[in-house]
Formats: C-alpha cells, structure tokens, sequence
C-alpha cells in the first residue's frame, strides 16, 4: 500500500474517531450540539430549489428569503449535488468526510515541506484536535470544515512566492484561494491572512517572480464577484452590537474572540450554555513549536511557519489580549473596531485556522528533527499528540445526538406559522434557538414558514415582527384572524409548553376560535398543536 | 460502561424519543428548603419534589444538595421552574427559564448563593456547598499537561544526536 493511501486511511480513521456517532446516525439522529445545527440542516435541505435570484420561495413567506449572503457557496452546491438525499444524513456524513480531507491536505503539505511520512502525521493531528474542529462539529458549522483549501492554499502559494515559482503554481494558489472564499467569509479572511504572511516571508527573504500575478488573476476576480454578491445581501445593518446586547463593537469582537482560557483545553462547562467556542491547541504542538529555535538551528524554511503560528495568533484573539475577564494589551484588530464593516468579523477566533497551519506543520518538523537527535524516544510525541486530540480536545465525548423527526402534527399544505414564545433576553440567543427548531422542521415538513433561516438576528427574521403582531392581537381578543389571513398563513403551530401558564391558556382558547379540533402531535421532541386558518 | 461510551455507542438510540431522566439538584446553604421543580414535558405539567434526605435520587442526607429526578420523552426544550413553597404555602421562585436538552439522560445543577434571591445554573456536578468550585481545575490541569509535555519534549533537545540537516 502507498504511504498516500495509508495516509489516507488514517486520515479517515482520525475523522471517525474524532466526530463520533455521526457517521453511522444516518437519518435517524441530528448528530451535534448546537443550534445551528439544524440551520445548517435545513440549509442542505433547501439548497435544491434556490433559484438564480438565490431566494427561497418557501421561508420569509409570503416574501422569500434571500440568501446572497449564505455563509457558505460550497454548502449550497452539494446540497445541490446531493439533492433527493436526506439533508440529515448529508450533514453528518459530512462531519467525518470534511475531518479527514483537512487532515489530509495538512499531511500533504507537510509532506511537501520536506517533512517524513511518518511526521507529517502530526500536522494532521494538530489539524483534527485543534479546538476550531471541535467548535465547528458541535455548534453546527461543518461547512466551516470544508477547509482543505487552506492547507493546500499554503503549498501552492509557498511554490508561487519561491524564487523558482511558475505560472501554474500561482493558478493552483488563485483556486484554491477562491474555494476558500466560498467555504465562508471567514475561511476567505483567514485565506487572505495566510496568503499575505507568506508573501511578506518570501519577499524578505528572496525575490518571488510573477508567479503570484497569476494567483491575483484567479483569485481578484472570484474576489469581486463574492464581494458584489455579499454587499446585496443586508450584511450590514447598522448597530448590531447594541441590538446583540453588547455595548461596543470591540466588545462583540472581543467575545468571539481567542483568549488565554479557550487556547487551554475546554472545561466542562464550556458546552453547557448554547455554545462551544474554544480556540484550544495541541500543547504537543505548542511545545514543540517552542522547541522550534533549538531543534531545527541551523536549517532553513521553518520562518514562515513559525510566522503564521503569530500572525494567526494576533488576529484570532480580536482586539486585545485577554485572560477571558478583561482585556491585557490591545492587539492590531483595536484598530479596526471603529469600522462599521468590523462587524462582519464577529467571530475572529475562526481565523486561529492559520496558526493551526503553521503550528502542525512546525510541529511535524520539530518531531522529525527531535527523532534524529533521540531516535525512537521521540515517538512518543505521536501518543501525546494523540491524547491532546481525544483526552484534552474532548472529542468524540462531547458530541450529542437529538431525534431528528419532526413533530407530525406538521404534516399537511399550506404556509404554516410557528407560535412561540419571544423571549426578552437582549441578546437573543432563545429566539434564534427557538427560530432555528422551526427552520429545522420545514426541513422535514416542507410547508412555507414565515423565519428568514439565514437572518442574522431576530430583529431581521421577519417572523419577529408578525408574532409580536399575532401575539397582540391574540392575547387582547383582537383579529389575528386577517392578519394571518392578510400573510398567507393557512395554519399555526402553536408550541404551548414553552409559554407561561396564563399565557397559554389565553392563547389557546383565542386560537380555538380559529379551528375548533385542531391536530396536536408530542413527538419529534416537542409538543405543538396545529390550528387550521378557515378559508374565508 | 462510562456514560460518555455509552451515549457515544447510543446515538441512534436516542433519536427514538425514549423516556429518559433528568436529574435536577439544588445546590445551596440556605436550609429548610421545601423545593420543588415544575415543568411542562410534552404537554404534560409535571412536578418533582427535590429532597435532601438521602432517598431516590438523592445520594446524601443533609449535605445542602436538593435533588430530584424528572422523567421527559426526548424533549428538545424544557419549560422548568424551581420554587421554595414557605409553611404558609406562599412560593417563592429560585429559578425559572428555558432549558434546552442536551442529553436525555442528564443531570443540571443550580446553585443558590447565600443571600441571593435566585439560583443560578452552574455547570459543575451536584457537590456539597463546602467543596471548592471546579471551575478552573480543567485548565489548569491541562496546562500542567502541556508542561509535561514540553519537560520530555526538552529532554529529547538534550540529545546530542544528529541536528537538523
């Protein structure tokens, strides 16, 4: 067998490993954690009938939604691909699929640096543990996963920048940049990010010829086209950090951002409240990209390495320096803050992915220099590399499964309005639990709803505005009658557990008026009762 | 069998909606609690008395840790109250919101401070108030790993082998 198809294999093997139950859930188990999971679900699931104006006719009803703004084009074209298949199942075969071909693309590129077969398998570990793999499993973002274009972005762009660097190296670098772009924004940022911290290495060091002209060929263009699509797509609103409940927009950088605490390995504490943002990174891997300047004196083309573990550093941990409390000392990004389009980088813990490049491939080298200086003693590094993948990582463990039928009293034709509850938290992080359940059931039940599944906030999610409307008129004895009548809406689904007692009775007697012997349903997780609009 | 092998090995298990059950503690100083959690599960009010006395669910007596038990359907969300009914039988809320369920088979922990009026949900396990917080001890242990790690990583350095070449 060929050390490509034996990498190969382990790649899988760790991807298995690493994402758990997901491979074998099928249909029949959401496998993740949080609620973007079932976003990204009905993503998969709505993907096949986007239109060329890409609006989805059958959320925001009566209106569409648009999603020039997707978070990620690479996303849509294999819910495409795979249209006809159950989006459940596509998006958990994905999880172990996306796992393996990032930790395949790092092997390679270390491979291509010089690095043994045998080594390289530590980039490749660095890669799956790292704390952004965990983060994108268990919030949901296995899109964000589909990152293989990064690793095999520095190989080709590393050939480019060399002084003997061809045309064909800068095309490949140019392509692999403009996959990047349509993975996510974020992984096009951190794209950027790599592709300039090689570039001002290789220009300190030797003079690139225009191998990196043909990369600008391919990759402006594509750059321009997703800039031009993205700028229609509401991107910006304006004030999203006060309607976020954060009181600057360093502040809402600063939460999304690396810190001293998440580069540790995660506690248990850090899945229990919606989210799972950890930044953590193989201590192996920081250990011996600390042992960098010792191990590997004297030898050549770890620089730029070493640079990205830095560069990747200073931009993930957003606008300051901090031990996860306050702030310690502002970092380069403070000086973007006051930029309204600062905003869209709400999360730039996401751009870590460019120290997990250069510490696994420093890692690898490290290992392979450390093997020579003290023979087989050094395997040992694997086991520990290995440990910090599925002991301090915490993965597979903290994967979770959820049933992912639907409640059945959806079933039938016709737009149907989801009726929860609104919660007053100012951040909004239950209405968009709350908004991403209902998008997660259209998923099953087909029926138009009226949540923009792609809304960035609640205030954009059209269903805010007329449940605050319906809810008004409800609970005060008015006509929600027309209103739903005025929409299109030809049934409520009412989730009556989720309000308060008082409230859910006054509801409930106020929709009885509507349909008399309503359907009710209490599987597929949650209990609601579909009242039917009378035709006028 | 751990729990954590277990659920790994049970996923699809869980997608059928099972009955399971959550184990609900309060954790808290203040005594003569008299705490009982309410909950909508599926449709259905449900209430469950949370007792320090060592029975069912409740693995010590006396040790400032309320524990119930309340059997649910595979929810994905839970309605959950927990209040202190006085001897006059006024009630008194401690805790009251939306819960989303991770893991069927699960346990959440509150804790109410001295003095505060609410209890807060924490993520350590249902420990007796006297026991220090856990909160950072999972850092802190993997930092002691990471410095491991790098003591054996600089042993190897030690080696007088052949350099890089």
């Amino acid at each position: 067998m060929s050390r490509t198809a034996l990498a190969l294999l382990a790649a899988l093997a760790l991807a298995v490993i690493v994402t758990g139950p997901a491979l074998w859930a099928g249909d029949a188990a959401l496998v993740g954690r949080h609620f973007d999971l079932h976003g990204t679900v009905w993503f998969l699931s709505a993907a096949p009938r986007i239109d060329a104006s890409l609006t989805d006719p059958l959320t925001a009803w009566p209106d569409g939604a648009s999603l020039r703004r997707a978070d990620s084009w690479t996303l849509l074209l294999l819910g495409r691909i795979f249209a006809g298949s159950s989006a459940v199942a596509l998006h958990n075969v994905l999880q172990p699929l996306a796992v393996a071909s990032g930790a395949l693309a790092m092997w390679a590129l270390a491979r291509a640096e010089g690095v043994s077969a045998r080594w390289s398998s530590l980039a490749a570990l660095t890669w799956a543990g790292a704390g952004l793999t965990s983060t994108a499993l268990l919030e949901g973002h296995v899109y964000q996963l589909l990152n293989f274009s990064l690793p095999l972005l520095a190989w080709s762009w590393r050939r480019a920048t060399s002084p003997d660097g061809r045309a064909a190296h800068g095309l490949a670098a140019g392509l692999c940049f403009t996959v990047a772009l349509a993975t996510s924004a974020y992984t096009g940022v951190a794209a950027a990010i790599l592709t300039l911290t090689i570039l001002a290495c290789a220009v300190a060091t030797a003079r690139p010829r225009l191998a990196p002209l043909a990369a600008a060929a391919v990759a402006l263009p594509a750059g321009l086209v997703y800039l031009s699509v993205f700028r229609d797509g509401r991107a910006i609103d304006g004030l999203r950090f006060v309607s976020r409940g954060f009181e600057s927009r360093a502040a809402m950088l600063q939460a999304g951002s690396a810190d001293l605490v998440t580069l540790a390995a995660p506690s248990p504490a850090l899945d229990l409240f919606g989210h799972s943002q950890s930044s953590f990174l193989s201590p192996t891997a920081l250990a011996l990209c600390l042992a960098a300047p010792l191990a590997l004196r004297g030898a050549r083309g770890w620089g730029p390495w070493l640079g990205l573990v830095v560069v990747g550093l200073l931009t993930s941990m957003g606008p300051s320096l901090s031990d996860g409390d306050g702030a310690l000392l502002p970092l380069p990004m403070s000086l973007l803050t006051e930029l309204p389009a600062a905003e869209l980088l709400r999360f730039p813990a996401r751009l870590g992915w460019v120290t997990v490049i250069g510490l696994g491939v420093l890692a690898a080298k490290v290992g392979e220099a450390l093997e020579r200086r003290a023979g087989r003693r050094a395997w040992a590094l694997f086991a520990f590399a290995l440990i910090d993948c599925v002991v301090w990582g915490g993965m597979p463990w903290r994967q979770r499964g959820e049933t992912a039928a639907a409640p059945s009293a959806y079933a039938g034709r016709g737009a149907i309005f989801d009726l929860y509850p609104e919660s007053p938290d100012p951040t909004d992080e239950w209405n968009q639990r709350l908004s991403a359940f209902a998008c997660f059931y259209q998923s099953r039940h087909g029926r138009p709803i009226a949540d923009d599944c792609v809304a960035p906030s609640w205030s954009q999610n059209p269903r805010a505005a007329k449940q605050a409307a319906l809810t008004e008129a409800l609970l005060a004895g008015g006509d929600g009658l027309t209103l739903l009548r005025a929409w299109g809406f030809e049934a409520v689904a009412f989730h009556p557990d989720l309000f308060s007692p008082g409230d859910r009775a006054r509801l409930s007697a106020a929709l009885g008026a509507l349909d008399a012997k309503p359907a009710e349903s209490r599987d597929g997780g949650e209990h609601i009762i579909v009242y039917r609009v009378p035709t006028p | 069998m751990s729990p954590a092998l277990w659920l790994l090995l049970t996923t699809g298990a869980l997608a059928q909606e099972a009955p399971a059950t959550l184990t609900l503690a309060l954790v808290t100083a203040r005594e003569g609690l008299n705490v009982e959690a309410q909950g909508v599960v599926l449709g259905e009010a449900r209430a469950v008395p949370l007792r320090d006395d060592g029975q069912g669910p409740d693995e010590r007596a006396d040790d400032g840790v309320y524990t119930g038990a309340l059997v649910h359907d595979g929810a994905r969300v839970l309605s959950l109250r927990l209040a202190h009914r006085a001897p006059d039988g006024a009630e008194e809320t401690l805790w009251e919101g939306l819960e989303r369920v991770y893991s069927p088979e699960d346990r959440w922990v509150f804790r109410l401070d001295d003095g505060a009026p609410r209890a807060r949900r924490v993520a350590a396990p249902p420990l007796p108030p006297e026991t220090p917080d856990l909160g950072a001890a999972p850092t802190a242990a993997s930092l002691a790993w990471a410095g491991l790690v790098l003591l054996y990583v600089s042993t190897l350095l030690r080696r007088g082998g052949e350099g890089p070449p």
